[in-house]
């Protein structure tokens, strides 16, 4: 399968620059070909950022950073509108989010105005400014990051926000080994350097053009129905997870299957992707303690409950 | 194969060649002394049959199947060719068989003739084979003996393929055994040495069926040595337990009554569960006929039918069914419907069990004795009717669990077997009825008994009360009065004493002759049956209504229980006696009483005094005394199923409970293969479904299932199920056969690997055996992807 | 051989208390002598059967071995069971559970052998699985003989495990420069030997060092002091070094390059070592100077288990030395000898 391979070769690239996150490399991969967005959530200095470059490069795609601030306005990332004298025209100015990569560093610190800048972006794939609408070049992939909830300067995500990332990922700190090895490399010479393009547009549109072509038996719809309907129902959360997610979550499972070499779904890559790509979306009652590693392990009770289609 | 086909080796010649011989001619000898020779001599004085013609020449026929046996020997044994070498044998006997064939048809007829002969006389399983050849008894001989020249060729033909060449030990049992299977089974005997040679080389070939594809020589050289050691065992079995003077051990009998006793109660014990009314009041069975005219010599097991206790002292008569028509030699309840006619005719007054009679006809009275209990416990009797003491008094038929039918017998409640009743003794003479009780029912039975219970044919009518007359045992007939019938009753049984013997060998009339008239012409010998069958007949030549009973006799100890082994079964005449009832009478002489007492396993008490004298010297064998030392004969076999109780050589309850235990043995085996083979047939069909997808997840899922058995499940197999499963696709064939591959290695792996129980529930009940099984015989075409 | 197996021995009970309990009711409910005598046969003849078949089935014996004892990964190999009967009469049946185990990489075979009227000297042959490298055993994990009914059995002494050395293929690789291509290390005062054969290293003076070893005359004319030593060997011994763990496939790939890495050394006459860390994690260190010394290395290096996953070298650099002396570090993975000094 020549597009799996192309896929694989977009992972090691990446790898180059991200050393023992094979996992994470991967599941980015799956967002970026199911048309979602990523939100990465850790402390500082674990490699978000690299990684979000690393993509940016091996794909091949214009990438935009940004690092919020709470002075960071919409105008910022959607551009604005100036008086041309020469043509006598208001002329828009592209704003950072007209790129394919659109990297949002600490995106809680920013404020809630221009935190809801981004929503239009994400879902519509354009911008409006003053009434005109700006399309976003196709592919376009939000990787934001964001430190953990409560640390300083920061405020929460709101609900709507989270629920247009796809996948949340933690990336963690690196294994001793890896750590090692990232160390020797980066003595080597610079990471970034060493990764090349694999991929071009076209082959990344070629790419996604296959992962919508991957089957979804309706048992595994059913089954991925059933699990958003389990966190609905379940007593210890205010807010069970929206039909967005669900869509999400079937198209991460086509990516997921793409990527593992299959043209049809399987349970398990329902089960590989349901944690990440739903966790998030949870609502917890407010005053419940634990935060989001609460949200991950009722995520992760309510798969374990649910019985997977069986083979019969 | 190889070891299979190089099986030239002059010892395994010769080790075969001696188990033929002996097959051969210990088969030969067995036959001739089984069924010829002069033991008939002992039943009857027949001419000497064409069978025993050959039985003192055996050497005509042993010879010339030596001589073929060593020919096919010889054919079977050749390193090659053997297939046309025994064809050449078969086809020189179906030449001698060609040119003789009517003679050799004629020598089958013969035989077959002379040995259903031997056995309607010496079993009553036996039936008669009519053939008349025309012939004088020496052609006769040399038809029989041509005829089983043939067959025993034959027979050698196919034991030298047996023995030499597929040396299978049961296809020589199946070949040698059936036989002679009937005439073991009648009892009677080969002579000794020839069926030790047969049963030497059953031994033989028993003992190397597993060493029957090893190198030739080395199996030669075991059966040369196997010979002379099973022949050793064989001989030393014959002198530790010799024949002569055999008796059965005290234990086998002890074992046969505790396994009877055992069958029965677990009977009851699943009967009680029978339904889902079973507390409602269920009677069951009726009794059927009694078959003079198939009885043969009484055979008895000795075991217990039924435990009586009563505090009654006097011998007690417990009466079965009573059976009113006698047609060719068989005796048989009324037809249906009969009984009806009498009851709609008297209406309302019927409300009395006509067995009642007597009971009622005493009230008042004080000359009855009692009344007594009994509690009579039915252990053993295959019928369904309750033995009941005469007569029975203030009945109360719900309470006692029984009900009666018709005026023959008392039915018992479904699933109860102990029976406590109140019974009186009752003398006729001083006990008839009071002058207003119900004459119009008592009218109308007396009509229904003048109607049915004199009914014979008029020709043998005649010719007994001719009889009666000629014996002096009609002096007294003149019916109309009580004392005369029991009177007539007493003449008749006087005169059968004094014209027939006792004798419980008697065998089986001959086909075609009445019984009855068989035993007082020709016979003269006979038991209770033929005895209480000739006087109801002669009886009713003289115009006294009789009818004929069967049951049992014991004598109660009181405050104990006594055990009444089948030896006690017995048969009677009841005689009607107007104005009482049906009054019992005994008609076998007492001469039966010594018959009766030997190898009586718990012996029953016998009244140290005749507790009554009645008028005739030859003793009214009056309802429960009796003046005869012991009235208690034997009825025999084919007593049907009226509640007789044993029959034959094998009580009847066995023979099911062995049929039952036969039929589980089976069954289970048959489940144990089904529980094989179904699950094969359908995992086979499920895995060569058309719809590949179908069979890949059907295929998966055994795997599951093999799971539990600590089976692995191959990572294979999963991707594979879920292709089937969730894809779009439809596997390829290949990838089902993989799939297959992978199931089949996992249980062979299993049946290895599995602990030999384990291995045993997983074959056989998980109907997984370990050899591989065919593919789907069609692959469906290939469906577009 | 007919199809058989253990099973149709227990059939063979089960039909005979069949049989057993079928003549005692027969005897039981039948009055006749034959009843009896059937009874008494019944009984008598398993032991007849039983003292027919005791001598064979106590003399019996069993040896099993290999042929050959080592071979090529992917070659025909047989074990050949033998047994051995004490008199001419044959066996009635035997059957035999062998274990059949690749030490190396851990597989089991279990196979079950039913043999029936065994009288023949020659030796039953089965087949080997040589689709893995390894050191493979053959034990017989049980083995029972019948009596001529098959209803008794005993058990048979076990036989001594029979090996086989399944050797990988090797592949030819290309040789990493080894040190003595490259020459000798230059040493700065060679012309200055003290005598002839005796290689000296010079050094400067550390403090410690014993005052005879101080080369004076030198000291003297460098104004410094300058200590003489014995100079080791030269020539580094090259240390093959493998991580020994994986799947099947992959071990038997990194064998066949460890065993080409090793020939292809010896074919230039290169002793070398060979290095790797068993399932516990303990270096094994076996120096290689001839085919002899080859073979009982594979034997140590294929007879242990090697779990599909371990420790690797690359993580225990302590443990990276060679028998003595100097080492020239040639670590063999997959994709070939990975140099490093």
């Amino acid at each position: 399968m020549h597009e799996n391979q192309l896929a694989a070769q977009v992972v090691g690239e990446v790898k180059k620059a991200v050393v023992g996150k094979d996992e994470i490399v991967a599941k980015t991969l799956m967002a970026v070909l199911a048309r979602g967005h990523v939100l990465l959530e850790d402390i500082p200095g674990v490699g978000k950022t690299t990684m979000a470059i690393a993509f940016s490069k091996a794909l091949g795609l214009q990438y935009n950073r940004v690092q919020f601030t709470p002075d960071v306005m919409p105008s910022d990332l959607t551009g604005f509108s100036l008086y041309n004298k020469a043509t006598g025209q208001m002329e828009y100015q592209p704003g950072a989010l007209l790129c394919n990569l659109f990297l949002a560093d600490e995106l809680n610190r920013a404020t809630s105005r221009t935190q809801s800048a981004l929503l239009e972006a994400m879902e519509e794939g354009r911008v409006t400014v003053d009434g005109a609408v700006h399309p976003i070049p196709d592919p376009f992939l939000v990787i934001a990051t964001q430190n953990p909830t409560g640390a300083s300067g920061t405020q929460m995500l709101p609900d709507s926000q989270l629920d247009r990332f796809a996948l949340r990922l933690t990336m963690g700190y690196p294994a001793p080994a890896d750590e090692m090895e990232l160390l020797q490399r980066k003595m080597r010479g610079g990471l970034m350097d060493t990764v090349c393009q694999a991929a071009d547009r076209e082959q990344l549109s070629a790419l996604r053009a296959q992962v919508d072509r991957v089957f979804v038996d309706d048992a595994i719809l059913d089954y991925i129905l059933r699990l958003i309907q389990a966190t609905r129902s379940h007593p210890q959360l205010a807010q069970g997870a929206s039909p967005r997610a669900a869509i999400s979550v079937s198209a991460l499972c086509r990516s997921c299957a793409f990527l593992r070499g299959r043209d049809y779904v399987i349970p398990e890559d329902v089960k590989l992707v349901w944690v990440d790509a739903v966790a998030h979306r949870l609502v917890l009652p407010a005053g419940s303690a634990g935060g989001s590693q609460r949200a991950i392990d009722i995520a992760s009770e309510v798969l374990a409950a649910t019985r997977a289609p069986r083979l019969r | 194969m190889t070891d299979r086909d190089a099986r030239f080796s002059p010892l395994t010649v010769l080790g075969d060649g001696l188990l033929l011989l002996c097959a051969i001619a210990g088969f030969t000898l067995s036959f001739l002394s089984l069924y010829g020779g002069e033991r008939l001599d002992e039943f009857i004085a027949t001419p000497t049959t064409a069978l025993d013609l050959c039985a003192t020449q055996p050497g005509i026929l042993l010879g010339p199947a030596v001589l073929f046996a060593l020919a096919t020997l010889c054919a079977w044994s050749l390193p090659r060719f053997r297939w046309a070498a025994a064809g050449g044998l078969a086809v020189l006997w179906g030449l001698l068989l060609f040119f003789n064939w009517d003679r050799t048809v004629q020598g089958a007829a013969i035989t077959v003739r002379i040995i259903s002969d031997l056995f309607t006389r010496q079993v009553t399983w036996g039936r008669a084979f009519a053939y008349e050849s025309g012939l004088t008894p020496s052609q006769e001989g040399a038809a029989a003996k041509l005829f089983l020249m043939l067959a025993l060729a034959l027979l050698a033909l196919a034991l030298g393929w047996a023995v030499a060449r597929a040396r299978r030990w049961w296809l020589v049992l199946a070949l040698t055994l059936p036989p002679l299977l009937p005439g073991l089974l009648a009892d009677l005997y080969p002579d000794w040495p020839p069926f030790m040679a047969l049963a030497l080389c059953w031994c033989v070939m028993l003992l190397t069926d597993l060493c029957k594809w090893a190198a030739p020589d080395r199996r030669g050289v075991l059966t040369l040595a196997m010979l002379p050691c099973v022949g050793l065992a064989l001989a030393l079995i014959t002198f530790a337990f010799p024949r002569e003077g055999y008796t059965r051990p005290d234990w086998a009998l002890r074992a046969e009554v505790r396994l009877s006793d055992t069958g029965i109660r677990l009977a009851d014990f699943f009967a009680q569960f029978d339904g889902p009314f079973h507390n409602t009041v269920t009677y069951v069975g009726a009794a059927e006929e009694a078959d003079l005219a198939h009885a043969g010599p009484l055979n008895y097991s000795g075991r217990t039918v039924l435990r009586v206790s009563s505090d009654c002292p006097d011998r007690l008569y417990l009466r079965g069914a009573s059976l009113a028509v006698y047609e060719e030699g068989v005796w048989q309840p009324l037809p249906q419907g009969t009984y009806q006619e009498y009851l709609d005719r008297a209406g309302e007054d019927a409300s009395s069990f006509p067995l009642e009679f007597p009971a009622l006809a005493s009230m008042g009275e004080d000359g009855a004795g009692g009344p007594y209990t009994a509690t009579v416990d039915d252990v053993g009797t295959a019928g369904t009717c309750v033995y009941t003491p005469y007569f029975l008094f203030q009945a109360q038929w719900d309470e006692w669990g029984m009900l009666p039918v018709e005026d023959a017998y008392f039915a018992r409640r479904q699933g109860q077997r102990q029976h406590t009743m109140t019974f009186m003794q009752i003398d006729p003479r001083r006990g008839l009825f009071p002058e207003d009780f119900a004459p119009a029912l008592l009218a109308e039975y007396r009509d229904y008994v003048l109607a049915h219970y004199l009914d014979m044919e008029s020709e043998l009518s005649q010719y007994l009360a001719r009889l009666c007359v000629d014996g002096g045992a009609a002096g007294a007939a003149r019916y109309g009065e009580s004392y005369d019938s029991i009177q007539a009753a007493l003449d008749v049984a006087a005169l059968l004493d004094k014209l027939c013997e006792y004798d419980p060998e008697t065998p089986a009339a001959p086909e075609g002759e009445d019984p009855v008239l068989y035993f007082l012409n020709d016979s003269r010998r006979g038991y209770c049956m033929h005895f209480a069958s000739a006087a109801t007949l002669m009886l009713r030549s003289l115009g006294v209504p009789a009818r004929y009973v069967s049951g049992f006799t014991a004598v109660p100890r009181p405050g104990r229980t006594v055990d009444v082994p089948d030896r006690a079964a017995h048969a009677w005449v009841e005689v009607w006696v107007d104005g009482f009832g049906w009054y019992p009478v005994e008609v076998t002489p007492p001469a039966a009483f010594e018959w009766y007492q030997q190898g009586e396993l718990t012996p029953i008490a016998l009244p140290s005094d005749p507790v009554e004298e009645s008028d005739g010297p030859e003793s009214t064998p009056t309802p429960t005394p009796s003046d005869d030392p012991a009235p208690s004969d034997e009825p025999s076999q084919p007593q049907g199923g009226d509640g007789e109780g044993p029959a034959g050589g094998l009580d009847p309850a066995i023979l099911i409970n062995i049929a039952k235990a036969l039929a589980a043995a089976v069954g289970v085996a048959a489940l144990l293969w089904l529980g094989q083979y179904l699950p094969k047939r359908v995992r086979i069909k499920k895995l060569s479904a058309p719809d590949r997808n179908r069979a890949a997840l059907d295929g998966y899922n055994y795997l599951l299932r093999m799971e539990r058995w600590g089976g692995r499940v191959d990572q294979r197999a999963v991707e594979l199920a879920q292709k089937a499963k969730f894809s779009p696709h439809t596997l390829t064939g290949e990838e089902l056969d993989e799939l297959r591959t992978l199931v089949d290695r996992e249980r062979e792996r299993l049946c290895i690997v599995l602990s030999p129980v384990q291995r045993l529930v997983f074959r056989y009940l998980w109907g997984m055996p370990r050899r591989p099984e065919p593919p789907g015989s069609e692959q469906p075409p290939e469906k577009p992807e | 051989m007919p199809p058989a197996c253990v099973d149709a021995m227990i059939l063979r009970r089960i039909l005979y208390g069949l049989t057993l309990v079928g003549v005692l009711l027969f005897h039981i409910t039948n009055e006749n002598y034959l009843a009896q005598f059937l009874l008494c046969l019944c009984v008598a003849l398993p032991l007849l059967s039983l003292a027919l078949s005791l001598p064979g089935m106590l003399g019996c014996r069993l040896e099993l071995s290999s042929l050959p004892p080592a071979l090529e990964r992917g070659a025909d190999g047989r074990w050949q069971a033998s047994i051995k009967t004490p008199n001419g009469l044959p066996l009635s049946r035997l059957t035999i559970h062998l274990r059949c185990k690749n030490l190396l990489n851990g597989q089991r075979d279990h196979r079950r052998l039913v043999l029936s009227g065994v009288a023949r000297r020659r030796p039953v042959e089965l087949t080997v699985s040589t689709d893995h490298c390894g050191l493979l055993e053959l034990r017989v994990d049980r083995a029972r003989v019948y009596d001529y009914l098959g209803l008794f059995s005993l058990r048979v002494a076990r036989p001594q495990p029979a090996r086989m050395l399944c050797r990988p293929i090797p592949v030819p690789v290309e040789l990493p420069t080894l040190p003595e291509a490259q020459g000798a290390r230059p040493s700065p005062v060679s012309a200055a030997r003290s005598g002839p054969g005796e290689d000296y290293e010079l050094r400067d003076y550390r403090p410690g060092d014993p005052m005879r070893s101080v080369h004076w005359k030198l000291s003297s004319k460098w104004d410094e002091l300058v200590v003489r030593e014995l100079a080791e060997t030269l020539i580094p011994l090259p240390l093959l070094t493998l991580d020994r763990f994986g799947e099947s496939d992959a071990l038997d790939l990194l064998l066949d390059r460890t065993l080409g890495m090793s020939r292809a050394l010896l074919a230039v006459q290169r002793p070398h070592a060979l290095l790797w860390l068993d399932k516990d994690g303990q270096p094994q260190l076996r120096v290689v100077s001839d085919e002899k010394q080859q073979t009982e290395c594979l034997l140590d290096l294929m007879g242990s288990f090697a779990p599909p996953a371990g420790p690797s070298l690359d993580d225990h650099p302590e443990l990276l030395r060679g028998p003595d002396g100097p080492v020239f570090r040639i670590h063999v993975t997959l994709k070939g000898g990975d140099t490093r000094d």
